[in-house]
């Protein structure tokens, strides 16, 4: 499968064919086809007319497979409240990501004087982006427009289970 | 399951109760590195490279899967793209890896498998983690970073 780097590498040597080929180390298979183009079927004079083609074709089929995988993904499925209890017959705790997704291990909720903070902790140490704030008030959404959508819909499963918990006057601690 | 570099020094393990499956190498992935590994060398790659890609394609976007040439051998129904010697043909920097590193390595977790199956979790984690942490710091000074004693 060719991944991000891979398609870069192959959509520059579409662009350019008579660059050297070694910018395409990051996708290993069109490298090693191209280059038994050049030995065997040209012997050293450019590459076939049919190779070209083959190569936009591999680039918009792989793209538009990460393109759609991207647009369809993570599947949220599992809230706190809807996580089964830890299997503790032998003393061991079960945390397979059988029901977590990256999006719902990646929000962390601080709990403040000031509310409950739900935030996205972005793929740097210390570094996290509030999505929303719950009160007892109410519930308010920050204007951050790089929080990728899953975390967001994630995010907002979050308050409302926490809204629910603050109408019933449940501990937060408990529930976290 | 213990993850290790292509120097037999172990990063992190992982307890698995039942047989090893995808979500296991997956699980350990996601939630212990904070960006997705540029290579994962794994014998059943072919099958976890597509796993990854289809829960969490933004993470694992730009990493290569790449099965170790000592199961290579095996996977008679693979494409080659996914064998560590096609990688190694084209690019020097995975030659040079011992794509093996990890049978080594697994072959030490034998001596304390046994004790393992026996003990509590919390046992278990400070046993192995010591256990590694001993290993890793030989592993260590045998390359010469740390000073013979």
């Amino acid at each position: 499968m060719l991944n991000r780097k891979g398609q870069n590498a192959l959509k520059a040597f579409i662009e350019d064919p008579n660059e050297k080929t070694e910018q395409l180390l990051d996708a290993p298979q069109v490298y090693l086809l191209l280059r038994f183009d050049r030995q065997q079927c040209t012997k050293g004079a450019g590459y076939s007319s049919y190779i070209l083609p083959v190569c936009r074709w591999l680039l918009a089929r792989s793209t538009s497979v990460l393109a759609v995988l991207l647009e369809n993904s993570p599947p949220v499925t599992a809230t706190a409240s809807s996580l089964p209890p830890p299997d503790d017959r032998d003393g061991w705790e079960k945390v397979r990501l059988q029901f977590y997704f990256l999006s719902y291990i990646s929000l962390c909720i601080f709990t403040t004087s000031q509310g409950v903070f739900i935030a996205w902790q972005k793929f740097e140490p210390d570094l996290y982006i509030p999505i929303w704030q719950v009160t007892s008030e109410g519930t308010a959404q920050t204007e951050e427009a790089n929080v990728p959508s899953c975390q967001k819909l994630q995010a907002s499963l979050h308050v409302e289970s926490i809204t629910r918990h603050i109408a019933r006057k449940d501990s937060l601690v408990a529930l976290w | 399951m213990v993850a290790w570099c292509t120097h037999s020094i172990s990063y992190g393990f992982h307890c698995i109760p039942e047989s090893e499956g995808r979500n296991d190498v997956f699980s350990a992935m996601v939630t212990r590195w904070l960006q997705a590994p540029k290579r994962v060398v794994y014998d059943f790659s072919c099958a976890l490279g597509p796993y990854c890609m289809l829960r969490e394609p933004d993470f694992f976007a730009d990493t290569h899967f790449i099965i170790d040439n000592f199961h290579a051998r095996d996977h008679t129904k693979c494409a080659p793209s996914c064998f560590a010697s096609t990688y190694a043909e084209v690019d020097p920097g995975v030659s040079q890896i011992n794509t093996s590193a990890a049978e080594c390595g697994n072959n030490l977790i034998l001596r304390i498998r046994k004790s393992v199956s026996y003990m509590g979790q919390r046992r278990a984690i400070i046993y192995t983690k010591v256990f590694l942490s001993i290993i890793n710091r030989l592993k260590i000074r045998k390359m010469g970073y740390l000073p013979q004693q």
